[in-house]
């Protein structure tokens, strides 16, 4: 597998650029106002992976960086589509809630469903130590 | 003739008169996957041995003159659906070792019908993709030539049809997954329309966008796959509550007074191949010829329904794949010690480049000061795109446009390139985005012999006009009778 590097690796912030505005302020610009500055930098490439609970190394962080920059820059054209007033979809099909009574009933086996689990025990998931 | 060669319909007759049974039929069809899968590459598992067992169970049943159209006929799965006892992986390595506790709806649904499942098909990794190269397991490659990948993400159910490994195939379509791999291999696939198939039992990509269809030989199949899994199912709140015609009674002829409507603003898309655009042409000749009326629609905010996907989709991704953290089933790495080392490296470990891409583009456009540029925005123009349909629809019955603006590419062509991958898919996202049902049915080859497909978009719950359409289309035309050599 890959060189695993965590978001916090020294290295890495070492390569971030000074005075970097806060993730949250930054505001998508279009292409034409500002064609040198790209829309997802590797900072946020990190950040975001980081909310994800993923992991990746310098080399995935630079594709990324640049890839996913083109496919936001494509996105921007939604900037020309005049959406004021309108009301933003969902879903396509239109549904009110679905309720149903609310009965007690076994839909499945528990042993059944523990089946998968990479670690169990006593009809429980077993996950690592949460809290030092 | 060969017995895999068959079509449903024609297997289904040869069962009922008892001229064969559902283990001779299931035999031969594992027989040609055994003679030719080691090329195309369609299958993830082969349930060879359980398969056996139920054609068995189907021909006792027909001994009784118990006989529903499905029963004894072999059909294979998409991987993101679920086979109770059988490995469901997403051709991810993140499920590479799940085994379903249950079967989905349409699985129970087909088993009721007495259909026998023979398998499961590749994909791109959590239906992410347009070619299957994003699959983790393996590759698949084009029935009409090995070097062109068969489309996707159903690659492999829509390989497996026109391979002849399979009598049908369901899959599962996103932003054209069924369609555009259909039209590549030269089969015919159906989006219904959003709610009408359930999507219990479906691993979810994107819940506002996905839905279960069918991919089959002809028309007709399709046509008696649909009806088989159509339906509502109370365990999946969105699936509609709306009867279910016969579709195979509307396989009749004319489309006397059938309005057919042609976006202008398809033509001069660019990249649309000249090759695409002549077949998708002599379509609509073809149409008028046999009574319908063309008229010219406009789809204007059609051109923003790539930006648009590609915002929701992987927004709702973002979320849905949370459930991956390696507690409750698949993959996990056992190495790490505490829980968030454990999430981190389970989900670094176990999804593959596309899906990383998308959930962090997912997850970039939902998070705190994006939202509202992003994610709303995209919903905002997606209503843009749905009133574009809504209008359209007051003066036609259907629309007809191509598929995919070019035919198969080859393999490693633009997996490097995901935007240019993305634009591929101009055509299907957006019958995903307003919910309405899409047909993909071949209407042509390239000259270098390359399968080119017609699409055929209806109104919410009208797939009963997009079969009558598509029937008449193909007793019209002999395309859909080729069969690659392999």
């Amino acid at each position: 597998m890959c060189e695993i590097r965590s978001p916090k690796d020294e290295k890495a912030d070492s390569l971030q650029p000074k005075n970097l505005q806060p993730f949250v302020n930054r505001k998508p610009e279009t292409r034409d106002q500002k064609p040198n500055i790209m829309k997802i930098t590797r900072e946020d490439i990190i950040h975001v992976a980081d909310l994800a609970r993923l992991e990746m190394d310098e080399d995935s962080i630079r594709k990324f960086a640049v890839q996913i920059d083109d496919i936001l820059r494509y996105v921007e054209t939604l900037s020309n589509v005049n959406t004021e007033g309108v009301q933003p979809t969902t879903h396509a099909i239109f549904l009110t809630n679905a309720f149903r009574d609310d009965e007690e009933k076994q839909n499945f086996d528990r042993d059944a469903l523990l089946g998968n689990a990479p670690e169990k025990e006593n009809g429980n998931f077993v996950v690592p130590k949460v809290v030092g | 003739m060969k017995l895999y060669e068959l079509t449903i319909k024609e297997a289904h007759e040869l069962l009922k008169k008892r001229e064969i049974s559902s283990q001779e039929l299931t035999r031969a069809v594992l027989d040609r996957i055994a003679a030719v899968d080691e090329k195309v590459g369609a299958f993830i598992t082969v349930a060879g041995e359980s398969a056996i067992a139920e054609a068995k169970l189907a021909d006792k049943a027909i001994g009784k003159g118990d006989i529903r159209t499905l029963t004894g006929i072999p059909v294979a799965i998409k991987d993101l659906i679920c086979t109770k006892g059988i490995r469901t992986t997403c051709a991810s390595k993140i499920l590479d070792n799940f085994i379903p506790p249950y079967d989905a709806t349409v699985i129970s649904k087909l088993k009721q019908e007495g259909a026998v499942i023979i398998g499961k098909l590749n994909m791109d990794e959590f239906a992410m993709g347009s070619s299957t190269e994003n699959s983790g397991v393996k590759l698949t490659r084009n029935p009409w030539d090995l070097t062109r990948i068969p489309g996707g993400s159903s690659g492999g159910s829509a390989a497996a049809v026109a391979a002849d490994m399979c009598l049908g195939a369901f899959g599962s379509d996103t932003g054209g997954s069924i369609r555009q791999p259909a039209s590549h291999c030269g089969v015919v696939g159906l989006k219904p329309t959003y709610g009408r198939v359930s999507r219990f039992g479906l691993v979810a990509f994107a819940s506002s966008l996905d839905q279960i269809g069918p991919l089959a030989k002809d028309v007709t199949d399709c046509a008696i796959l649909a009806g088989a899994v159509s339906g509502y199912d109370p365990s999946d709140s969105t699936s509609v509550p709306r009867d279910v015609p016969d579709y195979s009674s509307f396989l009749t002829e004319g489309l006397k007074e059938v309005k057919i409507g042609i976006p202008k603003e398809y033509d001069s898309t660019q990249g649309l191949d000249p090759e695409v655009s002549s077949a998708v042409m002599n379509a609509r000749k073809v149409m008028e010829k046999l009574g319908g009326k063309c008229v010219e629609i406009s789809l204007p905010n059609t051109q923003y329904a790539v930006p648009v996907y590609y915002v929701i989709a992987p927004s709702e991704a973002s979320s849905n794949l949370a459930r991956f953290d390696g507690v409750k089933y698949g993959f996990r790495d056992k190495e790490k010690e505490n829980l968030m080392d454990m999430y981190r490296s389970t989900r670094s470990k176990g999804f593959g480049p596309e899906v990383k891409r998308r959930i962090i583009i997912g997850t970039y456009c939902l998070s705190a000061g994006y939202y509202d540029a992003y994610y709303k925005k995209a919903s905002q123009v997606r209503t843009l795109i749905m009133e574009d349909f809504r209008k359209a629809f007051e003066i036609c019955d259907l629309i007809l446009s191509p598929v995919a603006p070019t035919p198969a590419f080859k393999i490693g062509e633009k997996a490097d390139d995901p935007l240019t991958m993305y634009l591929s898919d101009i055509f299907t996202l957006s019958a995903n985005l307003a919910g309405i049902p899409g047909m993909s049915v071949p209407c042509g080859f390239s000259s270098g012999g390359l399968p080119i497909g017609l699409q055929l978009m209806g109104k919410h719950f009208s797939e009963e006009m997009l079969f009558k359409a598509a029937y008449n289309f193909e007793q019209a035309t002999d395309f859909h009778k080729r069969k690659p050599e392999i």
